[in-house]
């Protein structure tokens, strides 16, 4: 956990009002930009493990600019810093093209960023070279103090540029908790470990660009990963979140009363599930989110009596005030610790505090009334936990967003801690567009031109937003909002008037949050080629199958499922459509597309389910054959033929 | 909305957080972000500053809804400002109050519940409360440790302050009170009465001290608001209300929001110096190019050593305005934007460090062409994006850079100091048709911006397809840019492969079926143009064998209906960025056994505000045709009503014919 809302020189919003930063990585300065940009021809970084546990880092980088992009890119050379990272030194220079020296740096600056936290104790030092020009150098010098709070870090140790020479090592670690590991692949790298050290080095590194649907930030890049303490375990790792979580208050509690409060919202609710839902709703609908991490306190949550008080906290504090609240109703809940994020994952195999960048809640199912071959509890469940998030605005313990879905999370006790892969939901996350036509409207419009209605359903994240965005705009621009996304799936479409609903209290996809867009609709130019034909508007749910072919890193997506059906009523003089049946089921997913004739009603539907998030090399071939068929199928038209082809 | 990546550029959004806040100060030109200021507050109230606030009233209390907005988060109930103009003579400095009362409504509106306000050494924070009042009565109180202090620079002492109010809940009122203080009361800000929520009421208080000539204009039109006058203490001022207002109409592709409705903004023409004399300050513009001649500009052009040598080193050329603009826009970076130089900024210190401000940069520009026989004259020009106020409102504030007038064969010619973009006798497209204010020698004059004409900024593809015997299609493109649509691209896609590199992404989304590649490119600042082309080979996914269909209009199409709202729910201009033109001429080849079955039917559709033209002509053969399409918008601002319905319907027309495709058969 990375500190889940400070340490992050990078951050990304997951949704709304959840906004989860990435991990402290030393050597961020270097910048990850595009690859085939700069050339860093040198870049040395020393880490020294001192007897207090703090490291001292020093860098040596030397780049050269090869392009207008990199002079605009590197003219600004930013270095994080926070309350435990320490800027002790730094020295720069500018090595002009034509040989000479320049030590002479236009500015410095110290700028607080909180990034997508409210407040965050952190920084950036900014350096600004003055005047660079193509073919310029620059060097810099620095070093840097840093406190971690927990005795493991890292180092990024590609970014995208071309590296010319690159030496990270780190040393003084007690050899008997020293540990270390290298993530990622990175041809030619050398990695020659010692007794409480390790050097890695590489000359010649290639330009790195990552690809569409590449996992994203730090776990898409190679990096050295470093212990120093404890026993290198999950174990240890979980008693010192929960440590944190449990320890000191980091502020005084102004009063409140968690059981109490308990009590009052669960009087009247018979069983453990209705007592689960309606505290996971106060929590998620009557606590704001909002991150607010100063030092420690982007590790620590704040007391639930506190965050009970002010009505607001982020991850930790909501979700160590649900844990207080299920106790006080008597479930056992605990701190389920999870690395957030389409694009990220963790791993199992180096246990660190900054595997994480969220927590959630999780719940013992037998204490929900369901055991083994019970009931079920509904939500989303894996080896006997219902994973809640009590950050999410909509879906109660029903539904878990998809960023948390298919992830490895650690599950923290006292007694100790396991890790648990969060399951996969592809069916709560729905996207389904329900067309019905008329080609034979009576005359009134063009040859070819279609008449009826159109119906999008959306559950899941999408719909989560989509309800923020509704929620709160008056109802006519509600109507626009949910006007241009029926039309964005309908081309040229003409709209008549459209409405849209909140349908999650039916729960048609459990939990989920759920819309229901509808509308009067023209479609010109449905059939053409004289009638011969009708081309149908696409809508995807795999990828561009272009960007699989040949590929050797992961894809990430969105595990979701898509679907359309098309219902035609065709002029009576046509000739029946003519489809060729398409269908795709393999480990990553299916597509499926049908045609048949239902009283008189010509009944198109296309079904595609992506049931894997993370795609790795192995499995990317069936990603391509199912993004192949549908988006070939998908393109074809529906032949209106009499007889049969020849 | 919707957008495609082929969709013409927009200028836009603005970046810079619109004006509104309190004022800014001589020599420091600071500029809040009214949705901050509204119901900003911060920093732990310091001793010297302690305000309470007023009882809520039963009516107050008894506010669950507003009329008119059955979705609204939240409602401002009060917004009230009290400005204090001090006596400038006098040294002391002005204040500005601030108290917001907001009601939550919804559990959408709980984000009102935290509050955020920049500040610095121009506009300094003296002090922040706050508190909420439950629906049960009871108060909690904004405590020092909800309050944090985020420095923005060092280098410019500048602050972020931000604070979470406690115990937000829907039904709760929340209580924001902060006060600012500033030095100088040159450059005005108009103050705002609207919210992004309802405002059931909204005043502005402010009061002068005695001596110092004061008056109050809206920045455009008419005042809307109710005015009665104060006197108090021998200080005179007024109190400006509203009530009842809406949210401001945020409508897509819409006028800056501060030409949506005027605003306020308090202008101090004169007061009497510690000897007696009267001292115009904002009275004209006069007044005010005299003091920017007397304490900025001056002090600039005096600074002008080595100044000569480098003048006549430039005029030997064969263009010298060229050659100057040149010099000063490339060679000197621009380090600030607005009409102020930056403090202790001189012409010989900008040379040697080969940065300066805008404002500075267009006076070395001045005097530089002076040395070269040419009459340059200053133009304070504005962006629309910020708004286009009443220049009969004297406020050198209004304005966004600073331009040189020249006398180009009896036609007035502006040269740009600080775009690389743009040669000489170009606007950028913020600037065209919009209010300026000439710094003639005889007195300020306003005059309007020249402008291009949608023939001036152009797209141009041509593209040459064949079929393939394996139903693929392929071939080479040509893009063509000019005018405003260059300057859009030039200089921000690198240099050589970057260069290639960033346009093939472009294309590449463009072209979403195909493979891009051999892609070259060439620009001209001078010229304004720039030219890409490329090879094109359609993607394997996209290979049917017995069935091809392509979008004709592509790369420039499809075009997607932007303006999504029915006419009688627009309710404001549509801003366009450009008038321009689009022009796409396509042709397609292809080999025995293939035959075509579908294509788009022909479209001529003509507007008053643009056109668009598509049409289909097949070979002889029957092997072959050529597709030419052109799409024409000539107006920059489209009224609502029947303007906006034409617009809209030409948008309607090109989708739906940008919709049809031409779909060749293998039987």
């Amino acid at each position: 956990m990375s500190r889940w809302s400070s340490a992050a020189a990078a951050s990304v919003t997951l949704q709304r009002g959840l906004t989860l930063p990435l991990g402290l990585v030393l050597g961020l300065v270097l910048s990850a930009g595009s690859a085939g940009a700069a050339t860093v021809e040198q870049r040395h970084i020393h880490i020294e493990i001192q007897g207090d546990g703090s490291l001292l880092e020093t860098t040596r980088l030397r780049v050269r600019l090869d392009t207008d992009a990199d002079v605009a890119r590197w003219t600004t050379y930013r270095t994080y810093l926070d309350d435990n990272r320490e800027l002790e030194g730094l020295e720069a220079a500018i090595l002009r093209a034509d040989g000479r020296r320049e030590a002479g740096v236009a500015g410095r600056d110290m700028v607080e960023a909180s990034g997508s936290a409210f407040h965050a104790s952190r920084r950036f030092h900014l350096l600004t070279f003055a005047d660079l020009g193509v073919g310029d150098r620059i060097v810099v010098e620095q070093a840097i103090r840093h406190r971690p709070y927990y005795p493991a870090s890292r180092v990024l140790l590609h970014g995208g540029e071309e590296v010319v020479d690159l030496k990270v090592t780190v040393s003084g670690a007690d050899p008997t908790t020293w540990r270390h590991a290298v993530s990622g692949e990175v041809p030619g790298l050398e990695v020659e470990g010692g007794p409480g050290g390790v050097t890695v080095s590489a000359t010649g590194l290639p330009p790195r660009t990552a690809p569409p649907l590449a996992p994203g930030g730090f776990d898409a890049r190679p990096a050295l990963r470093f212990g120093w303490g404890g026993d290198g375990s999950w174990d240890h790792v979980g008693a010192w979140l929960l440590g944190e979580a449990t320890g000191a208050p980091k502020g005084p509690s102004t009063g409140g009363t968690v059981a109490d409060l308990a009590a009052e919202l669960t009087s009247d609710l018979g069983t453990p599930r209705e007592r689960l839902e309606t505290l996971t709703r106060f929590v998620q609908q009557d606590i704001r989110y909002l991150a607010v991490e100063v030092g420690e306190g982007g590790y620590r949550p704040s007391p639930p009596p506190e965050v009970l008080e002010r009505r607001w906290g982020d991850c930790k504090d909501k979700t160590m005030l649900l844990v207080d609240l299920l106790a006080a109703v008597g479930i056992e809940a605990r701190p389920a610790y999870v690395r957030s994020g389409r694009g990220r994952r963790l791993d199992p195999a180096f246990p660190s505090h900054d595997a994480f960048d969220h927590v959630v809640v999780a719940v013992p199912v037998a204490q929900l009334g369901a055991g083994e071959g019970g009931l079920d509890v509904g939500g989303a469940v894996a080896d006997g936990w219902l994973f809640v998030d009590p950050t999410q605005g909509r879906g109660g313990a029903g539904w878990l967003h998809p960023n948390v879905q298919d992830q490895l999370a650690l599950v923290a006790g006292a007694a100790g801690s396991i890790l648990i892969r969060t399951p996969s939901r592809p069916h709560q996350e729905r996207r389904s567009l329900v067309v019905d036509l008329d080609l034979d409207p009576g005359g009134v419009l063009a040859a070819g031109d279609a008449r009826g209605t159109a119906r999008l359903e959306l559950t899941g994240e999408l719909a989560d937003r989509l309800l923020a965005e509704l929620g709160e705009a008056e109802p006519s621009s509600a109507r626009e909002s949910a006007r241009s996304l029926l039309a964005g799936l309908l081309p040229a479409a003409t709209l008549g008037a459209v409405d849209w609903f909140d349908r999650s209290e039916d729960r048609p996809a459990g939990g989920a949050p759920a819309v229901e867009i509808e509308a009067d609709v023209v479609i010109p130019g449905l059939m053409t080629g004289g009638s011969s034909s009708i081309r149908l508007p696409a809508m995807h749910g795999t990828p561009d199958p272009e960007i699989l072919r040949g590929r050797g890193d992961p894809a990430v997506l969105p595990t979701r499922r898509v679907d359309a059906r098309w219902r035609l009523r065709l002029p009576p003089d046509s000739c029946p459509p003519v489809a060729r049946g398409a269908e795709v089921d393999n480990a990553v997913g299916a597509f499926r597309q049908s045609l048949a004739e239902e009283d008189g009603v010509w009944v198109v539907l296309r079904t595609t389910e992506l049931r894997t998030r993370w795609v790795d090399r192995g499995d990317l071939p069936k990603l391509e054959a199912l993004a192949l068929a549908e988006h070939r199928t998908q393109r074809r038209r529906l032949r209106l033929r009499c007889s049969a082809p020849e | 909305m919707r957008s495609s990546s082929c969709d013409r550029p927009r200028v836009g959004p603005r970046r810079r957080p619109r004006i509104t806040g309190p004022w800014g100060c001589l020599g420091s030109e600071v500029r809040l972000p009214g949705s901050l200021i509204a119901l900003a507050l911060t920093l732990a109230a310091p001793a010297a500053w302690s305000a309470t606030f007023p009882p809520v009233t039963e009516a107050e209390r008894g506010v669950a809804s507003v009329e008119g907005f059955p979705n609204a988060p939240a409602v401002v109930l009060s917004k009230r400002a009290e400005l204090t103009l001090r006596d400038p003579s006098a040294g002391e400095s002005s204040t500005l109050e601030i108290h917001t009362r907001t009601k939550i409504l919804t559990e959408a509106g709980l984000s009102r519940g935290q509050v955020a306000v920049s500040h610095g050494p121009g506009l300094r924070l003296e002090g922040v409360e706050g508190r909420t009042l439950l629906a049960d009565g009871r108060e909690v109180p904004l405590e020092s440790d909800s309050v944090f202090v985020e420095q923005t620079s060092r280098a410019r002492r500048s602050f972020r302050t931000k604070a979470v109010l406690p115990a937000v809940a829907v039904g709760a009122i929340l209580d924001v009170r902060l006060r600012l203080r500033f030095d100088s009361v040159f450059f005005p800000e108009p103050w705002s009465f609207e919210e992004p929520i309802p405002v059931l009421h909204s005043e502005l208080r402010f009061t002068a001290p005695p001596g110092m000539g004061v008056r109050v204009e809206p920045t455009r039109g008419e005042a809307p608001w109710t005015s009665e006058p104060i006197r108090t203490g021998g200080r005179q001022g007024a109190r400006l209300v509203m009530t009842d207002l809406s949210p401001p109409a945020e409508e897509p592709f819409g006028l800056a929001g501060q030409d949506l409705r005027p605003q306020a903004v308090v202008i101090p023409v004169s007061y009497v110096d510690a000897d007696g004399f009267g001292v115009p300050l904002l009275d004209a513009w006069d007044t005010v190019l005299g003091t920017f001649e007397r304490r900025h500009y001056g002090p600039v052009r005096a600074g002008n050593r080595g100044l000569d040598p480098l003048a006549r080193r430039l005029a030997k050329a064969e263009d010298p305005a060229a050659a100057i603009l040149g010099y000063v826009r490339d060679g000197v970076a621009t380090a600030k934007t607005g009409v102020l130089p930056a403090p202790g900024e001189t012409l010989a210190g900008i040379l040697a460090a080969g940065s300066g401000s805008y404002a500075a940069k267009a006076i070395l520009l001045q005097e530089l062409l002076s040395r070269a026989g040419i009459d340059g004259t200053l133009v304070w020009a504005i962006d629309w994006r910020d708004g286009e106020p009443d220049l009969g409102v004297v406020n050198p504030g209004w304005f966004e850079k600073v331009l040189v007038r020249i006398d180009r064969q009896g036609i007035d010619g502006y040269l740009d100091p600080g775009d690389p973009r743009l040669p000489p006798f170009r606007l950028a497209p913020m600037q065209e048709g919009t209010s300026a204010l000439l710094l003639e020698r005889s007195g300020p004059r306003p005059v309007t911006l020249p402008t291009t004409p949608a023939v001036g900024s152009l797209r141009r593809a041509t593209m040459e397809l064949r079929l393939g015997e394996d139903g693929a299609f392929g071939g080479v493109g040509r893009l063509a840019l000019r005018g405003h649509h260059a300057w859009y691209h030039l200089l921000t896609h690198g240099d050589g492969d970057a260069r290639s590199g960033s346009w093939r992404a472009w294309l590449s989304d463009a072209l979403p079926e195909f493979d891009v590649s051999a892609v070259e490119v060439e620009e001209s600042v001078r010229f304004q143009r720039v030219d890409v082309s490329f090879r094109l080979d359609q993607k394997r996914s996209q290979v049917l064998g017995d069935e091809a269909a392509l979008r004709p209009s592509l790369p420039l199409g499809p075009v997607r209906q932007r303006y999504d709202a029915p006419t009688e729910a627009r309710r404001t201009p549509v801003r366009i960025s450009f008038p321009d033109q689009d022009e796409v001429e396509m042709t397609l080849s292809w080999p025995p056994g293939w035959e075509l079955d579908a294509a788009p039917a022909d479209l001529d559709v003509r507007t008053d505000v643009g056109h668009g033209v598509g049409s289909l002509e097949l070979g002889e053969g029957g092997d072959r045709l050529v597709y030419r399409r052109r799409f024409t918008i000539h107006r920059r601002t489209v009224q609502p009503g029947e303007p906006y319905a034409a617009l809209r319907d030409l948008y309607a027309e090109m989708e739906r014919h940008d919709a049809q495709e031409i779909v060749l058969i293998h039987e």
